[in-house]
């Protein structure tokens, strides 16, 4: 055993064989050719040789090993410790927990507790502490007695089914995101896909009693058939058969919406929008019943832990009973939804399916990206985004219809597809696989969503730079040849929209740091001025793209020689055709926004250089390193890839520069950049309105941009003009938030 | 790993100044008692002593302690070694208990920690912290770190964690700063005088008023033309 101060690399390991242990008493009985020995006074004898310090460690015990260990018996770590409450379901049954007969509000609150258990699943908890702690659940057949629970259990499995089932397909989650796993719960059970029957028959019943009730409150004669009233105070039994009656259609109509979203576009988001309306509206009438069940309460608690809209605890539900198929990990403290939280939750995922399903069936590729890029602004959950990836990736098609290549072409407006095995071709090919990758991704969660982007952006960019090599090379083979035949302006285009795409990659990874607040305020200028370059190659290569297209459709009109239809698809250079200017080519609302969005970055930017040279901005030294290690930390990835063109820290430095302009140059500087926002938006929000083929969801999000933005320009202007009327010096404090824009900051004074 | 939280709180009840705060490196394991009680009670999350062993018996110069008299009232568990490419750092666990914080003993064990990191050759240090947890992500951007990642749902209670990173000065990068203004001109594909140019003109409405054909799109660090760009990629 090595005595070193540290670990002994080496230690040999302890032998446990009766051989070397002489005291050893009788061996165990022994199976499978092992002996079992008592090894206490062999490892007793080796700790008293052992000194302060000194250790035994195995080669093969590292960091997670030692992350992973969990001490026995610690409660801190040991999820066994508490052994409160039932051991097992059937224990917890026998002893009353779970009674099947129940009043009328004791189910209405387990139904109530289920839905906030549901949604806390969703959020990212083991069903096991949730959905499946409720004994119910665990033995379903027990409640077929009770029609209206068993109904409304059957109806919830069968969907948390359906649920995971989607999240798996998606494979968007990470461990941290949601738990699949299901600990062998009872969550496929056969037969499930009938629930709707059970359902619907308690419903019938239910409605016909709601009708009843209506006609003896309205004076009108009794319904023709008796029903057994639902409890004892003829009273409340409308309101009762109504809380019922709003609970059982809202799981109906949820189910139905995740079914139809299984279906083909077209008639599937029709009929899957019809169903999300009519949960919403379920809902509402949920919440409304809210206050008739909590006016029955007896003791009044704070509403804040509450999981019922009655207040009352559920019965029926015990998490003690699944620890044992909890994984061996410290014990996760959960705390269930509140009822509010929980109806909140629903409503936000229903109003996210929606927009999910309001998805036309053919936008293109770069609407399609600004499309989910809109959907996420809503942040929704989980389970919204795997819907997300299902619908835009069925079959590994665009959403389920179109081939990524058919997207690609379309994309890159090719007229001629490439022949196979050309480079173009297998450049696509490529890019197809890259897109694909792309569209699941940007369904993940912003955290890990732009953690995958990093990635992408590497490997992106060392496709573009292959491919530009592999293409010098050619065009020089070619040129000694004299045959410059090879690049036709097909290839420019590709290598266009490539560039574009990543541009576009590198914009959003960018404008994503500030939705994760993961820049500090000495970190802005810098990224505003990077986010600018990016926004600017994007621009361009986008003008680029329209300027081509105008030039083939204006080739296509002016051209009536009978050559035209031999040149169509080949060669074209720029020059080659009267030039397009660029007030001819029509701004679209995607050219626009990039428009805002530059402008912004540069009023920032110098509104940032304006307020440090002015000492209104608090500046701090640090000791181990400096603005350039930030610098260079922040922007290493985008230094690796060709385009946008990697920008150093003097690149940086130089730019911000200002030569020989005063601080009121600089203010009014940024001040007209912010002009110049002002108007843009107007003619944005004009192209918007009028826009006829826009994605509902990405008009609705552009024209809140609009108000956001606006707000940012106006209140950044106010700012420049108190800092430039309070004089040099550092008599003002100026900070920044995002409370207008989650991308761009707004200025707020303070006196100091 | 977790990061204890550093509000700025007045101290309660403790008048002395923090000269009165002694630091200490660790020495056996005799302290490792005092230390693992310290942070139990601080963290949420629950260390086994394998993991305390681990960091402190390989790594026992990265870790710290500050006394009160005699009371242990912060202490810092750290590591290094080779991460990829990366000769690296980690800050596992930082601890000071409440009635000392805001009186600047966990800047001074991070401080500590660092330069015995730096002089040991580290590239780069690391650490997690929970993005609720203001007072350490003040502290540790006052140090230079810069937040290089969100980790969703990081911690046991459902909470978001910052990856904050800290990178020492290379010398090729402070190399760069000094180099031949020629030189890095020449690497990018932009003609000197087009960048002069650009930097001069920043007309607002860029996209309107340019001639046709034009070069210049009024950038801050100006820009190819069109044309060109297509020129620069398919050649």
């Amino acid at each position: 055993m090595d005595r070193g101060p540290g670990l002994s690399e080496n230690a040999a390991t302890p032998s446990f064989s009766s051989a070397q242990q002489p005291a050893a008493e009788a061996p165990l009985p022994a199976g499978d050719q092992t002996n079992w020995v008592d090894g206490t006074v062999f490892l007793k004898a080796a700790c008293d040789d052992l000194a302060v310090g000194e250790l035994i460690h195995g080669e093969n015990f590292s960091l997670f090993e030692a992350m992973s260990a969990l001490e026995i018996m610690d409660p801190k770590m040991d999820a066994g410790m508490t052994t409160s409450g039932y051991k097992t379901v059937e224990e917890a049954i026998e002893r009353g927990a779970a009674p099947v007969d129940l009043t009328i509000s004791q189910i209405i609150d387990v139904m109530d507790h289920l839905l906030s258990c549901e949604a806390t699943w969703h959020k990212g908890h083991s069903l096991a502490q949730t959905v499946f702690s409720c004994l119910y659940m665990l033995k379903l057949d027990r409640t077929t007695p009770n029609v209206l629970l068993h109904a409304y259990c059957k109806i919830t499995r069968a969907t948390c089914s359906l649920v995971r089932t989607a999240i798996v397909l998606s494979d968007i989650h990470e461990e941290e995101d949601f738990v699949t796993f299901g600990f062998g719960l009872p969550l496929d059970a056969e037969g499930d896909s009938k629930c709707l029957a059970s359902l619907n028959a308690v419903e019938e019943v239910l409605a016909r009693q709601l009708r009843g009730c209506k006609g003896l409150t309205s004076g009108k004669k009794k319904s023709t058939e008796e029903v057994e009233p639902l409890q004892d105070d003829p009273e409340l039994e409308e309101q009762f058969c109504e809380a019922l009656l709003c609970r059982l259609r809202f799981r109906k109509y949820l189910y139905h919406a995740y079914l139809y979203m299984d279906k083909p576009l077209g008639r599937g988001s029709e009929m899957a929008q019809k169903h999300i309306a009519k949960a919403l509206t379920e809902l509402n009438a949920i919440r409304a019943s809210s206050a008739f069940l909590a006016s029955r309460r007896s003791v009044k608690e704070s509403l804040g832990s509450v999981t019922t809209a009655s207040g009352q605890p559920a019965l029926g539900f015990d998490e003690s009973v699944n620890r044992r198929l909890l994984a061996p990990t410290p014990p996760r403290s959960i705390d269930i939804l509140s009822w509010n939280e929980t109806l909140k939750y629903f409503e936000q995922l229903l109003n996210d399916l929606n927009r999910i399903c309001s998805l036309s069936s053919n936008p293109e590729l770069e609407d399609l990206l600004q499309y989910i890029v809109d959907v996420q602004k809503s942040q929704p959950d989980l389970v919204a985004r795997a819907r997300l990836q299902l619908r835009l990736l069925q079959d590994g098609k665009l959403l389920g219809l179109e081939t990524i290549a058919d997207g690609l072409c379309r994309a890159i407006k090719m007229q001629n597809r490439p022949a196979k095995e050309t480079e173009t071709y297998n450049f696509l090919n490529q890019c197809g696989r890259w897109m694909l990758q792309l569209i699941r991704t940007m369904c993940t969660n912003p955290a890990w969503q732009r953690r995958k982007l990093g990635r992408f952006i590497q490997e992106w960019g060392s496709l573009l730079e292959q491919a530009e090599f592999s293409r010098e090379a050619s065009l020089r083979k070619a040129g000694r040849d004299g045959n410059e035949e090879k690049t036709g302006w097909t290839d420019d285009a590709v290598m266009g929209w490539a560039a574009e795409s990543l541009s576009w990659v590198v914009t959003h990874f960018l404008m994503l740091g500030f939705e994760l607040e993961l820049y500090s305020p000495n970190e802005y200028c810098m990224v505003y001025w990077y986010l600018d370059h990016s926004l600017m190659t994007l621009m361009q290569y986008k003008l680029v793209k329209e300027r081509r297209l105008h030039e083939a459709e204006f080739a296509r009109v002016n051209d009536t020689s009978p050559e035209s239809a031999k040149k169509k698809g080949k060669k074209k250079r720029p020059g080659t055709v009267k030039p397009i200017a660029n007030k001819e080519i029509r701004f679209t609302p995607s050219v626009l926004l990039l428009q805002c969005h530059i402008n912004l970055c540069k009023g920032l930017i110098w509104m940032l250089v304006a307020l440090t040279a002015d000492r209104k901005i608090a500046h701090r030294e640090t000791v181990f390193n400096s603005e350039l290690e930030r610098f260079t930390q922040r922007f290493e990835l985008l230094h690796k890839i060709v385009v946008p063109e990697p920008m150093t820290y003097l690149d940086y430095r130089e730019a911000i520069r200002h030569r020989s302009q005063s601080i009121k140059e600089l203010y009014q500087l940024s001040y007209d950049h912010f002009s110049a926002v002002q108007q843009h938006l107007q003619e944005l929000n004009q192209v918007v309105s009028k826009a006829t083929k826009m994605e509902s969801v990405s008009k609705t999000q552009r024209l809140a941009d609009i108000r956001q933005m606006e707000q940012v320009a106006a209140r950044n202007r106010v700012v420049l003009q108190i800092a430039h009327q309070a004089g040099p010096g550092d008599n003002l404090r100026v900070t920044f938030d995002f409370s207008q824009h989650p991308c761009f900051a707004v200025a707020v004074v303070k006196k100091t | 790993m977790s990061e204890m939280s550093e509000e700025a709180s007045p101290p309660e009840g403790i008048e002395e100044n923090s000269s009165q705060i002694t630091y200490t490196s660790y020495r056996d394991e005799t302290q490792l008692g005092p230390i693992m009680a310290l942070i139990d009670k601080e963290l949420s999350e629950p260390y086994s002593i394998f993991t305390y062993r681990y960091f402190i018996t390989l790594w026992p110069h990265l870790c710290f302690m500050a006394f009160h008299g005699s009371e242990c009232v912060g202490t810092i568990v750290c590591k290094m070694g080779q991460h990829r490419s990366t000769f690296r750092g980690y800050i596992a666990m930082l601890v000071v208990i409440k009635p000392y914080r805001g009186k600047g003993i966990a800047t001074e064990l991070v401080t500590r920690c660092l330069q015995v990191m730096r002089d040991s050759g580290c590239d780069e240090v690391t650490l997690e912290a929970e993005v609720t947890n203001k007072g350490a992500l003040a502290l540790y951007g006052n140090l230079g770190f810069v937040r290089a990642k969100r980790l969703h749902r990081y911690y046991l209670n459902g909470v978001d964690a910052y990856r904050l990173k800290l990178l020492f000065p290379r010398p090729q990068d402070s190399a760069s700063l000094q180099s031949n203004p020629q030189l890095w001109q020449g690497a990018t594909h932009y003609p000197a005088e087009l960048k002069e140019e650009a930097e001069e003109e920043r007309s607002v409405s860029f996209l309107r008023e340019l001639p046709e054909n034009s070069v210049s799109f009024g950038d801050v660090k100006g820009l190819e033309s069109p044309a060109e760009i297509v020129f620069h990629l398919s050649l």
